[in-house]
């Protein structure tokens, strides 16, 4: 395990240093100035990261045994958790759209399908209504025919006066 | 009678001869045997009509559809009728695609009859069936040919259901029929409107609209985009497809999602886009915005869907859906990732339900939540299951990429505010795709195995790894070449967006 670990941690940590050098740069046909950008946003970050790494080596100095990290306080778990933007994803968009979804689902499943299973119900229902019609009794069966002799008869007499 | 010419009608006679000699074959496994050969001979005709004259030599302007071969026959002369078959770019790759996955299935079934208790025999003589129809669909070139040959498809595909599928199958089988009988009265309706208007029903005179005034135009597309919006399936109007994809045995549901809702996009691109271009471009915003709906409505369904082969279903609908988009933007790009997402999604999803078969009949149960570490049990199915799911998502480099990514393109190229809005929406959709593909994934392949999963042994069957072969290397081929199937379009489609300016 050594070997490839050594082979990989010397150029991880020296290989960026590569950029000051003028015969690499002009390898790569890069203009002067472009590949290095030292200036307050570098040097600001490695000064905070140095007095960091110094505040850490001294409370472990100080005691062996804890965790230097604990001296930020509360503010620990939120460096930690890289300033909670997790949660905040969390929060502003897998909920919302997991809430949506089952909305979506929902709204399909009873209000799209059941308006397609509505539509199947209300012409099973109408079907049967007008096949218990058909069926009635006698006096009933009667009556209806009757009726529409009526109507017909109406039809013809005021269409034919009409004609 | 050309080469040709022979090779169209044996695409159509070789299936029908072989469903009926399998269909009297007394022994069973012999039928299913004669099938699975009948299929392959019919995968064997359809290859080689690639070849044939692709150019324009005649004088004159080129006409909107210029098939490399046409059978022009007398069918029903009382009537005008004629037997016209043709084949182009637009309809070989699905030709294609329709006679190896109807072999892949045939030969699935040599091995596996579902169970049901219906015979493996009649499965396979109404595969065969079924074939015909849909080859019959995509090769017709006279407008109530292709009526006829919609038809044909329908019960067949009823019987699929109700022969051999789940518990509910009866009642998904009825809802299927009807909803889609409601479509084909549409589709008659349409046809009628167009034939009585124009005074023939042959679709190379009719493609550019041939004259049909403005108002039948508009009647006419309205009954056609309806209709094939209802089997392709467009939003709101999908909702047969998750009952009847769940209830369907797996080479009913291959069938269904990987070619026969393709009848109902190659029938808006051919037929509805073709015919009446004018209500084309007048529907075109109502289109755009419905199948962003269905890529957007889809994809939040299949992230809240506790069922295997209902949420493969519901992602056959947000992937119509780019294609439908495709299609409206009424631009060459447009046109021409609904066509290569058509035969990605054929071959993804074709993959993804014989895998979620595969998962089901070993499992016993498709429920999300008794799914879980596939990958220690089965390794070899879950990491098809993954590569499936990937490609599906539109991974660079796989089918489903180029459909989803140049439908986006083609929808921000169109321009306007309205345009624009859909193209991020449906890109939106494109990123929900990937998060419920991989859900599905983290749910089924990972964690530790769930007592249903824990039973399954890692063995794949022979005729398993046959049927899956192709599907895979045919979504790496068209994924690193979208040539195979955009190369062949290239020119039909650009002759269909000349007669639409």
């Amino acid at each position: 395990m050594r070997v490839p670990v050594l082979l990989l941690a010397v150029p991880a940590a020296l290989l960026g240093l590569a950029a000051f050098l003028p015969p690499v740069t002009d390898r790569l046909g890069a203009p002067e100035g472009e590949l290095t950008h030292v200036g307050p946003a570098l040097l600001l970050p490695l000064a905070l990261l140095a007095v960091g790494v110094a505040l850490a080596w001294a409370g472990w100095r100080r005691d062996r045994a804890a965790d230097p990290a604990r001296a930020l306080g509360p503010l620990g778990p939120v460096f930690a958790a890289g300033f909670m933007l997790d949660d905040v994803q969390r929060a502003l968009v897998v909920r919302p759209v997991t809430a949506l979804a089952r909305l979506a689902r929902a709204a399909d499943e009873r209000v799209v399908d059941g308006a397609v299973e509505g539509t199947g119900r209300g012409a099973q229902g109408l079907g049967g209504a007008l096949a218990g019609l058909h069926r009635a009794a006698l006096p009933r069966a009667a009556v209806g025919v009757l009726a529409g002799a009526l109507l017909i008869g109406l039809a013809a007499v005021l269409i034919g006066g009409a004609a | 009678m050309s080469l040709g010419q022979v090779l169209l009608v044996a695409t159509l006679a070789v299936p029908a001869v072989g469903a009926a000699v399998v269909a009297l074959l007394p022994r069973d496994r012999a039928a299913r045997l004669v099938g699975t050969v009948a299929a392959g001979l019919t995968l064997l005709a359809t290859l080689p009509l690639a070849t044939g004259g692709r150019g324009w030599t005649a004088y004159g302007a080129a006409p909107a559809v210029l098939p490399w071969h046409r059978l022009d026959l007398p069918w029903v002369p009382g009537l005008d009728l004629r037997f016209h078959l043709g084949v182009d770019g637009i309809s070989y790759p699905l030709v294609v695609l329709t006679a190896l996955l109807t072999l892949l299935c045939c030969a699935y079934t040599l091995w596996k009859v579902p169970d049901g208790g219906g015979s493996g025999r009649a499965l396979v003589a109404l595969l065969l069936v079924v074939e015909v129809g849909i080859l019959g669909t995509f090769l017709a070139l006279d407008l109530v040919l292709f009526f006829a040959f919609f038809e044909v498809v329908l019960l067949p595909m009823y019987a699929i259901i109700a022969g051999w599928g789940g518990p509910d199958r009866r009642r998904a089988a009825r809802k299927f029929a009807l909803y889609t009988l409601l479509g084909s009265v549409l589709l008659l309706v349409g046809v009628y409107v167009v034939v009585a208007a124009a005074g023939t029903a042959d679709l190379v005179a009719l493609t550019g609209g041939a004259g049909l005034p403005r108002g039948t135009q508009l009647a006419a597309f309205t009954l056609l985009g309806l209709a094939f919006a209802v089997k392709s399936p467009l939003w709101p109007l999908h909702t047969w497809l998750p009952d009847a994809h769940t209830q369907a045995p797996t080479v009913g549901s291959v069938i269904l999602a990987g070619v026969l809702l393709k009848m109902g996009t190659y029938g808006l691109i051919r037929i509805a886009v073709g015919v009446a271009p004018q209500g084309a471009r007048w529907a075109a915003p109502v289109l755009g915005v419905l199948a962003v709906a269905a890529i957007v409505a889809g994809s939040l369904i299949c992230l809240a869907q506790g069922e295997l082969k209902r949420l493969i279903a519901y992602s056959s609908v947000g992937h119509m859906g780019f294609v439908l988009l495709g299609v409206a933007t009424l631009t060459a790009t447009g046109l021409q990732a609904a066509l290569i997402g058509n035969v990605a999604h054929g071959v993804i999803t074709g993959l993804l339900f014989f895998l979620a078969g595969a998962i089901k009949d070993r499992a016993h149960t498709g429920a999300l939540a008794e799914l879980s570490g596939l990958r220690e049990t089965a390794p070899r199915l879950a990491g098809l299951l993954g590569f499936a799911a990937v490609a599906s998502l539109g991974l660079p480099g796989l089918a489903g990429f180029w459909g989803e990514a140049f439908a986006v393109v083609a929808a921000v190229e169109r321009g306007g505010p309205l345009w624009t809005t859909l193209g991020v929406l449906a890109a939106i959709g494109g990123a929900l795709t990937a998060a419920y593909l991989l859900r599905l994934l983290r749910r089924v392949t990972h964690g530790r195995p769930s007592p249903a999963v824990g039973r399954i042994t890692p063995g794949l069957a022979a005729a398993e790894l046959t049927a899956w072969a192709p599907l895979v290397l045919l979504a790496l081929a068209v994924g690193l070449a979208p040539t195979l199937v955009l190369g062949v379009a290239a020119d039909p489609v650009a002759a269909l967006v000349g007669v639409l300016r």
